[in-house]
């Protein structure tokens, strides 16, 4: 079993669990908090702004008005500035010019608008001045335009109205040049923060914290408050916080107010990014705290995470080894909490498995010996023909080793194609047993006979198997059957043989005792005669004939001792033979012919090879006979190969050779007498067959395995000593 | 036994669990605590000085103070870097370069002289520090700048606009001693303002009807030798000094000489009038270092000094030492008076000041 990814182990999940639980609530406090904090932070400042700016703006205002009630109780000391000496004017003038700082510049002004006296602070300036912008007389104190000078400072003219008290009438202006950077940088700056800076009706810079602004003519027109301004928009319609990217592209929160009397406005701007600043402390705080918790946690959930799931942890690894098989192992879990307490029941039910496990196997065991012991092939079979499951001894035979996917014809059959006919596809539904079928298969290259039985099995599901084939292997017995059939074919031509034989003997030995007398007689007569040279050839021609008669006869009698001795009705006289010194006596009479030939021969002779009890003049015949046939197989260059052994209670005689073999149909008929494969005349048919008889006289046994092209292999089982008789 | 064992289990988990929580009560007030928002102090900024002699002190006072109003605090967020040339025109390029190797964020120069070695310094070594002027005359026609309000330079800072108001010195002169006619003008013919100056003052003595006898000064030295002679041969009625560094490096020895041949001084700084001269119109050397304070808070927030256009001096004031007066014996004018400060050997120069 492959071990859980980590985020599946309930230790994470507790820690995790124990982090969520503890991050999340203060997350959603933190932001609603923060939320309702911002709006409120806005408002506020937003509030404070609009005061900070009505006030600058009425500051601005009574410091204007300051200088200049300063300037007008000053010239009021005298009942008309314009009629006093032109030393007295000056020092009232200079006078002023020393108190108000803001004063860049006054000009005394007679009632034609001519300069009657001038002070400066920096420049050096005549007394002939018209003031063109004077039309008239002021009646009562007016403020000009604001306007820059070269270096871009502001200026603004203030026209002082001068009166003549004994006549009650106008008797001149006090021209008062006002320096404005004097007067807005004395104003009170912004509390919260920020900037503030000041526009005249035109929306011009006329004053700001940063002075460099004004000296570089910032427009600032862009400023949604100056536009409001501007627009003359009442500071009071504007109820929430203004919002807006001012004129250096800045996000900021703005406010607004006019200066009453000189249609000036003031504006408060307060970068977003500065404003918010306590938020973002708050965040921070908020994060730190959160880390520092978070960081807590961790380690409590870590420590409480792993004493609450150590526990189950073990279970699980435990029931892992358990399922792999081990079922020895138990958990070991301390406490007695509901985890303590689910370990021993599941402790329990291991030792109750292992139990139930141990007389299962001991079942099994016993009926796979049930089984494998019946010596039958079992195999299940799906309804495709696809094996299932096979037995120990269907594996062997068939040398399985995975069969999974295989089908049942492929392994088992003759071929790639069902079996013909298919047991389990003709019974189908039929939960009788079936038919036999037999089939022969080359296993391990030998060629085996199987019987199959097929039974129907009532499977639960689809996928199980439907069919029980039972295999059983009839080879021996296939053998025994056809061995017994050519036993009792040949004890049968034996029988005829000898029969034949006999009949034959008596009527051969007659006719050859009968030549033999003639042929005596016809010596004795030719002897005595003498006669003529005439008579004595036609008795040698006579006797020449009577001699082939003779002859004749005697090979008749030779087939008719081969008969009996296929059929063992010949007398035999046994003696101890040592087969071994019999091959190699047979080997040096046959060495001639293997020379001839070319034939290598190989011999394996046993040295402790036991005696046997038999003929060795028919024994040697039989060796002769096998080793003739193997030369006459062979071609040239070809190998014979001897070997002996004992084996159990017998000796046995290979000799095998590589030669043209034979037929699989001529195999059934090779101990038929006369049945030969050679040209006529060259064999009698019988060499085979004698040795047939000789072994089975000798209760030994022949066999002869050939293949066609390959070679033949002839076997010679013999008892050993003292465990046969001639029968 | 069980149920002991079993209550100590429930005991030791309990412990635990309050454990646990006092961990947690503890970070939270720790994270709490440790988390205080602070003002952002930002790194130590350095500020490099560069003045002419023990004369501009006043003007170093001045921009101290300015930068505390600011909120630089020597020592803690702002570190200074003084060069002193001791009145020793030769080594200033080297103190410059000196200062300029100490690579500061912003170098300040005190005086025109100052002003002039910074630059040739940054120029020759190519390298690139903003220069503030506390306090320099004639910053165009001495080519710092091209303009006051607009300009591509790495320099800003403060005219303190004493070229310009040399006429208005003249004026005030004979507002103060309506009677005087022949007026001796010292300047140094060797700097653009005394040169500039001489011109204003011609034009406003045209104006004015004033006799000029105009006397220019190359060597601190010939104050001493010549300057007697002149006041002795030529009668003069007062003595109008230019901007000068050297004429403010030898300020000592004029008045000295005004005292011995009763002639009254016009000079330029409020530091003069302590020191000696009858009278002084211009911007205290104090107010113009606390002036160019500001610009140098600028530049340490990013700005560059070619955003910044220059400043004129603000407060400019007319001295009167009536010391000088009560020694030289003169009769001064209520016109003139009217618009001075009075000072005396025993008025304080003000905080941070030095006399």
């Amino acid at each position: 079993m492959n071990s859980l990814p980590w985020w599946r182990k309930i230790r994470y999940r507790v820690l995790i669990f124990g982090l969520l639980m503890s991050i999340f609530p203060l997350l959603a406090l933190g932001i609603v908090n923060i939320n309702n904090t911002w709006t409120d932070l806005e408002r506020s400042i937003h509030r404070q702004n609009m005061a900070s700016v009505r006030w600058i703006a009425k500051d601005i205002d009574q410091l204007i008005n300051s200088s200049i009630t300063k300037i007008e109780l000053t010239t009021s000391a005298f009942a008309d500035l314009t009629k006093e000496t032109k030393t007295q004017q000056e020092i009232v003038l200079f006078s002023l010019l020393k108190e108000v700082d803001e004063i860049e510049e006054m000009a005394l002004l007679n009632k034609s608008n001519s300069a009657i006296s001038r002070v400066s602070k920096r420049e050096v300036l005549p007394l002939a001045e018209n003031d063109s912008n004077l039309d008239l007389l002021v009646q009562k104190t007016q403020y000009g335009s604001v306007y820059f000078t070269k270096d871009g400072r502001p200026m603004m003219n203030v026209f002082i109205p001068l009166w003549n008290k004994q006549e009650n009438e106008r008797s001149g202006t006090l021209k008062v040049k006002l320096s404005l950077r004097g007067i807005i940088q004395k104003t009170v700056g912004a509390e919260s923060g920020g900037y503030y800076f000041v526009v005249d009706s035109q929306g011009n810079l006329i004053g700001h914290q940063d002075f460099s602004q004004v000296l570089k003519s910032t427009q600032v027109t862009t400023s949604e408050a100056v536009r409001k301004l501007l627009a003359q928009v009442s500071p009071l319609e504007v109820t929430a916080p203004l919002k807006y990217k001012t004129y250096d592209n800045t996000l900021v929160l703005g406010a607004f107010a006019p200066v009453s009397n000189l249609n000036w406005g003031v504006v408060i701007e307060q970068p977003v990014k500065e404003a918010m600043v306590p938020i973002y402390q708050l965040v921070y705080k908020l994060l730190a705290v959160m880390g520092g918790l978070m960081f807590t946690v961790i380690g409590l959930s870590i420590y409480f995470g792993l004493r609450f799931t150590k526990p189950i942890e073990k279970l699980e690894a435990g029931t892992r080894i358990i399922a792999s098989g081990n079922l020895d192992h138990l958990i070991a879990v301390k406490g007695d909490g509901e985890v303590a307490k689910l370990v021993e029941a599941f402790n329990n039910m291991t030792r109750e498995l292992k139990l139930k496990s141990q007389n299962l196997l001991k079942e099994k065991e016993l009926l796979d010996k049930v089984v494998s012991g019946a010596g039958v092939g079992m195999a299940l079979i799906k309804d495709d023909c696809t094996l299932s499951w096979a037995n120990a001894q269907l594996r062997s035979w068939f040398g399985l080793r995975d069969i999974a996917g295989q089908k049942c014809f492929q392994v088992l059959g003759e071929g790639n194609n069902y079996c013909q006919p298919c047991l389990a596809r003709k019974k189908q539904g039929d939960t009788e047993i079936s038919g036999d079928m037999i089939t022969s298969v080359l296993v391990k290259g030998e060629k085996k006979y199987f019987r199959h039985q097929v039974f129907a099995l009532n499977p639960s599901s689809p996928d199980d198997p439907r069919y029980l084939e039972l295999i059983e292997d009839i080879t021996a017995r296939r053998e025994m059957e056809a061995m017994v059939i050519q036993a009792d074919k040949l004890a049968a031509v034996g029988l005829l043989a000898s029969g034949v034989a006999h009949e034959i003997n008596n009527p051969l030995a007659t006719i050859n005792a009968y030549a033999q007398d003639l042929i005596e007689r016809l010596q004795e007569q030719k002897d005595n005669i003498g006669g003529a040279e005439q008579d004595q050839v036609q008795v040698n021609e006579i006797i020449a004939d009577l001699n082939t008669i003779t002859e004749q006869v005697g090979r008749c009698g030779q087939i008719t001792r081969s008969l009996l001795n296929f059929s063992r009705q010949s007398d035999w006289k046994l003696e101890p033979v040592d087969l071994n010194k019999l091959i190699q006596e047979t080997i040096k009479l046959l060495g001639y012919r293997f020379k001839k030939s070319n034939i290598q021969l190989l011999t394996s002779l046993e040295a402790k090879l036991p005696i046997i009890n038999g003929s060795p003049i028919h024994l040697q015949q039989v060796l002769f006979n096998i080793l003739i046939n193997s030369v006459d197989a062979l071609e040239a260059g070809g190998q014979i190969e001897i070997t002996t052994r004992k084996k159990l209670h017998w000796v046995e005689v290979m000799i095998r050779d590589n030669g043209s073999g034979i037929k699989e149909e001529y195999l059934a008929k090779i101990f038929d007498p006369f049945f030969t494969t050679k040209p006529i005349g060259k064999g009698t048919g019988l060499g085979l067959s004698i040795c047939y008889g000789i072994i089975s006289n000798l209760k030994g046994e022949i066999k002869v395995d050939s293949e066609a092209g390959k070679g033949t292999k002839v076997i010679i089982l013999l008892p050993a000593n003292g465990e046969t008789d001639v029968r | 036994m069980i149920f002991l064992s079993n209550n100590r289990k429930l005991f030791t988990s309990l412990i635990a669990v309050v454990f646990g929580a006092l961990i947690i009560l503890v970070a939270f007030l720790l994270t709490n605590w440790w988390y205080q928002p602070q003002r952002e102090a930002g790194p130590v900024k350095t500020v490099g000085v560069l003045l002419a002699g023990d004369m501009k002190l006043n003007k170093l006072a001045g921009l101290k103070e300015g930068l505390e109003e600011q909120g630089y605090l020597s020592g803690v967020n702002i570190n200074y870097v003084v060069q002193n040339a001791k009145n020793n025109g030769k080594i200033l390029n080297p103190l410059a370069s000196e200062l300029i190797a100490k690579r500061p964020d912003v170098l300040v120069a005190l005086g025109g002289v100052e002003a002039d070695a910074l630059r040739d310094i940054l120029t020759l070594e190519q390298k690139e520090i903003p220069i503030v002027l506390a306090g320099v005359a004639s910053t165009v026609k001495r080519g710092l700048v091209d303009n006051l309000q607009e300009h591509e330079s790495n320099i800003t800072g403060i005219d303190n606009y004493h070229t310009q108001l040399a006429g208005k010195r003249l004026e005030l002169l004979t507002k103060l001693l309506p009677d005087t006619r022949r007026v001796l003008v010292i300047y140094d013919p060797e700097v653009i303002p005394g040169l500039q100056s001489l011109d204003i003052i011609e034009n406003t003595a045209a104006l004015l009807d004033i006799e000029l006898i105009k006397y220019p000064v190359v060597a601190k030295d010939l104050i001493m030798t010549e300057l007697p002679q002149v006041l002795a041969n030529q009668e003069v009625e007062a003595i109008l000094l230019s901007s000068s560094y050297f004429l403010e490096a030898a300020a000592d020895e004029l008045f000295q000489l005004s005292l011995d041949f009763k002639v009254p001084v016009m000079a330029v700084n409020e530091h003069e009038a302590y020191r000696g001269a009858f009278a002084a119109y211009g911007v205290s050397l104090y107010e113009q270092g606390r002036q160019a304070a500001p610009l140098i808070a600028k530049i340490f927030l990013g700005q560059h000094p070619s955003q910044i256009p220059l400043e004129l001096s603000d407060k400019i004031e007319l001295v009167v030492n009536m010391d000088v007066i009560k020694r030289l014996g003169l009769q001064v004018s209520p016109v003139g008076l009217s618009y001075a400060r009075a000072i005396s050997e025993g008025t304080s120069l003000g905080k941070g000041k030095i006399k």
